[in-house]
């Protein structure tokens, strides 16, 4: 026997909506433009966790506060998603709907209308990387995973970098003798980190100079206790120039030489960490210890 | 028709069922009132178990009606179903001064009755029995698609809605057509 949801008086149907799993309040909010302002202007705090990208699917992790739960749907691009129940997989169908429009409804009905975590893995076309990047304009991470190919490691790089705001994670390193991802540091980001335990990633003196990310951690890197000396110097000359750097962690191949590192220098031990200071006041610690060195830019 | 303790539902007011006695303390005698539905049928409940309705529990407090005067003048309930009230009437006496659990196993089941107990128990403002009725209302739906819900839940589609809005918007255009007619009629 049907009942009239909408006809209830409004405190009923919020309590009636507060009492939805998530799943059945998105199914709700599907139903026409009416019932989504209903999910929308209630009480309910849904995000949109995470976003796993393959093939030419991608597969939406949304969670709800306060109840900590997680569901999951694989949004096609057939006016179809999956959503995944505790035993089946149902298939709900929208007329018209693109892959575009589900992401859309989603991030529409979350709390702050973006993505908490993007997952690059491999997809069927680069150009679906476009596709994705006018889908999710802007995520909190973006991780390119292990198995990504060399090019959509480098083109997820290029192309959906900026749409992460606190950083990006690449746990592929895609670097041959024509090409350097660690050149991809000139890029205007706030964080990256590059994380391939099996291929290091050969760091130059320039790369150090030129990089333009706030938070940078290489793991494992390739660079010579010599260039680190060169590129400590370059920063101690380069007073009153701006250095977007504030952190950078580098866990090199080799254990790092710190006399070597700090040949020429006067410093001061603050401490567990060593100080440099330039004229201009700007203050450098480094801290080094094995394999690992941490320089902390600050001023 | 019955309810599970104090309260009994007859064509006319019944008498109240002799309390059992107490062997600590004389027994102090429940005042009783009653109420009726649509269907005129009227329910004898005791104060106790009207005091989950905040709407009831006001008018009594209110009234200060003594047994006699609440037996000659029945609480009317117009716009609830006679069977409706009968499940109000029955969940309050099965809840009469116990602390409501988390979870109502004694809810009424039926469905097809969900939709007016919810307006009844709102408009009586019962609010723990409104809680469940609307998680009962809720569960229709768990695991089932947009169009299942729109068919459950009698959404109507956003064309249904522009028609409807349209349909409104030319009955208001039409009405203040003719209100502007007779204005017109009356200035001359």
């Amino acid at each position: 026997m049907p009942i009239r949801l909408l006809s209830l008086p409004f405190d009923d149907l919020e309590y009636v909506i507060d009492s939805m799993d998530v799943r059945a309040l998105i199914a709700l909010s599907l139903c026409s433009k009416q019932a989504k302002n209903l999910v929308q202007n209630s009480n309910r705090e849904i995000q949109c966790l995470s976003a796993k990208v393959y093939k030419n699917l991608i597969r939406l992790t949304v969670y709800e506060l306060p109840s900590e739960k997680e569901y999951d749907f694989v949004l096609r691009d057939d006016s179809t998603i999956k959503v995944h129940l505790r035993k089946k997989v149902k298939v709900w169908r929208k007329e018209g709907f693109t892959q575009s429009d589900w992401m859309a409804h989603f991030l529409s009905l979350s709390e702050d209308s973006m993505v908490s975590m993007v997952e690059i893995h491999n997809v069927d076309s680069i150009t679906y990387l476009d596709t994705v990047k006018q889908m999710i304009p802007k995520c909190e991470i973006l991780e390119i995973t292990a198995n990504c190919s060399n090019e959509t490691t480098k083109m997820a790089f290029m192309k959906l970098s900026s749409i992460a705001e606190e950083k990006v994670e690449v746990a592929r390193n895609p670097s041959n003798h024509e090409f350097r991802i660690s050149e991809y540091l000139t890029l205007n980001l706030r964080g990256v980190i590059f994380k391939d335990y099996n291929n290091v990633f050969e760091l130059k003196l320039e790369d150090l100079l030129m990089a333009n990310v706030a938070y940078i951690t290489v793991r494992e890197a390739k660079i010579t206790d010599k260039e680190l000396n060169r590129f400590l110097k370059l920063w101690m000359k380069g007073n009153h120039t701006f250095y977007r750097p504030e952190y950078i962690k580098l866990c090199t191949e080799k254990r790092i030489n710190r006399e070597e590192v700090f040949k020429g220098f006067e410093y001061a031990r603050v401490n567990s960490r060593l100080q440099l200071e330039r004229a201009d006041g700007k203050k450098l610690f480094i801290w080094i210890l094995g394999r690992d060195a941490i320089f902390e830019f600050r001023g | 028709m019955s309810s599970t303790e104090q309260g009994t539902s007859s064509a006319a007011p019944a008498e109240p069922t002799t309390a059992p006695e107490s062997a600590a303390a004389p027994e102090v005698p429940e005042s009783f009132y009653y109420v009726h539905g649509k269907d005129k049928v009227v329910h004898k409940v005791s104060a106790g178990a009207l005091q989950h309705s905040a709407l009831i529990h006001g008018m009594i407090s209110n009234l200060g009606y003594t047994e006699e005067q609440a037996k000659a003048n029945p609480f009317p309930f117009e716009n609830i179903d006679g069977d409706i009230l009968q499940m109000v009437v029955d969940w309050c006496n099965q809840h009469k001064g116990k602390p409501t659990p988390p979870e109502d196993t004694n809810l009424p089941k039926q469905k097809e009755k969900l939709f007016d107990l919810v307006l009844a128990v709102n408009y009586l403002e019962i609010k723990e029995l409104l809680t469940y009725c609307c998680k009962q209302v809720a569960m229709m739906v768990k695991g089932k698609s947009p169009e299942e819900i729109r068919e459950i839940w009698m959404i109507p589609t956003d064309a249904e809605d522009e028609a409807a809005e349209k349909e409104a918007k030319k009955r208001a255009g039409k009405e203040a057509a003719g209100e502007t007619a007779a204005a017109a009629g009356d200035a001359k």
